[in-house]
């Protein structure tokens, strides 16, 4: 799932790394075995949400950016 | 009735030769189970199978699978009688096991309490349908042989592995199809594929945190993750396949085992792309380059080799030499 969370964000893996890396060690902590589950499983979806929460802020930026130009500017932020 | 007995009987013990017999009797005392006395195939194009006072037709779309093990998977069509006289067309998937085997029990077994379990589920927006393939039949075909007929969740052109999911909506965004129709843009879009991603962690929660059926799918790929989307309400749903390697993980026995086995795709690559800790880091750091570990190791190893058994002496001469002249 991680690595293709890189694939899908390969423009935009810049931005994003740090809260990638954050949810790769999530997902490393991952045992169903252990008691703490529930609270990894929380955390990780929190990740994922602020993940696309800010890949949405970056591609609104980038529309407010090509609003003034083409609208192939926008077409080629959206994912 | 049924269920809540399987649900109480989900201790497994280690014995093989009990595994094969217990799965054999949980088997037969599911609802959707039938024994096969014969099964057909008639030309290229129908399979028809014979329960002695029944007969079931397909119509058979092709061999999907055959490979070492011998199980083969059909694509196979039927139609199903809805009542007075309206018929649907229904796609399914039918599995047959050539080799009594522990794998394939557990993998009938597992997508059918797995299936049950949805079910009954009171169903979120996160996951808005049943996460897995409806078992239609399954049973025993000779005495060898066993067959599962499920659902077909590849059945519409839209509907795809997680990994051409991805690679589809990449190339849809590089070549920048203007001309696409409205359909593959809703189903690239971001909404859809964080909806994706959100729907798969919370069948993973649901599989591991209820208290009825705790299980560990110990398979979970990009091949295996199934996208279908629903073009009337313009949403993605995620649903598993190959339950074969799926694992109850019952705490109330205290038994610990290998959560995954290590020969898996999914644990194979999940290593390739995990294994940041040791052995990469040697591996990218002191592999072909000169340092201080490197130089001690080599000084340490040759030191107990006989052709510097020289070296040693002089090392010690001179550290003697200091110690004297102190």
């Amino acid at each position: 799932m991680n690595l293709y969370l890189y694939l899908l964000l390969s423009e935009k893996i810049n931005d994003v790394s740090d809260l990638v890396k954050q949810l790769k060690s999530l997902i490393n902590k991952l045992n169903p075995l252990k008691d703490n589950i529930i609270e990894i499983l929380n955390k990780i979806r929190m990740k994922i949400q602020e993940i696309f929460s800010q890949i949405k802020s970056i591609r609104v930026v980038n529309f407010d950016k090509g609003s003034s130009g083409s609208y192939s500017e926008y077409e080629s932020a959206d994912v | 009735m049924a269920e809540k007995n399987l649900y109480n009987n989900l201790n497994f013990t280690q014995d093989d030769k009990v595994i094969l017999t217990s799965y054999e009797r949980r088997l037969k005392l599911l609802e959707n189970y039938k024994a096969i006395e014969n099964v057909t195939f008639v030309g290229d194009h129908k399979i028809i199978i014979d329960d002695g006072e029944n007969k079931i037709g397909f119509n058979n779309q092709g061999l999907i699978a055959g490979g070492k093990s011998g199980d083969q998977v059909f694509n196979v069509n039927t139609f199903s009688d809805i009542g007075e006289n309206d018929y649907k067309l229904e796609k399914m998937i039918l599995k047959i096991y050539r080799k009594k085997n522990k794998k394939h029990f557990r993998e009938i077994y597992n997508q059918i309490m797995f299936h049950s379990y949805f079910s009954n589920y009171d169903f979120t927006p996160n996951i808005p349908s049943i996460p897995c393939p409806k078992v239609y039949l399954q049973g025993k075909l000779s005495d060898n042989e066993y067959y599962l007929l499920m659902e077909n969740v590849r059945d519409n052109i839209y509907s795809c592995e997680l990994e051409q999911f991805i690679i589809k909506t990449n190339i849809n965004k590089i070549y920048n199809y203007s001309d696409s129709n409205d359909c593959i843009k809703n189903i690239s879009s971001i909404e859809n594929i964080e909806n994706i991603f959100l729907q798969l962690i919370d069948i993973i929660w649901f599989m591991i945190i209820s208290p009825q059926i705790v299980y560990n799918h110990c398979d979970i790929h990009p091949n295996n993750v199934i996208i279908t989307f629903d073009k009337y309400n313009d949403e993605c749903q995620v649903k598993l396949i190959d339950f074969g390697e799926a694992r109850s993980l019952i705490k109330k026995t205290n038994k610990t085992f290998k959560a995954c086995d290590k020969g898996r795709y999914a644990s194979m690559s999940m290593n390739k792309v995990f294994s940041t800790k040791i052995n990469n880091f040697f591996k990218k750091k002191f592999q072909g380059k000169k340092s201080v570990f490197s130089i001690l190791l080599r000084e340490l190893t040759s030191l107990f080799r006989k052709d510097n058994v020289s070296r040693f002496k002089v090392f010690l001469y001179e550290s003697l030499f200091v110690f004297i002249v102190k």
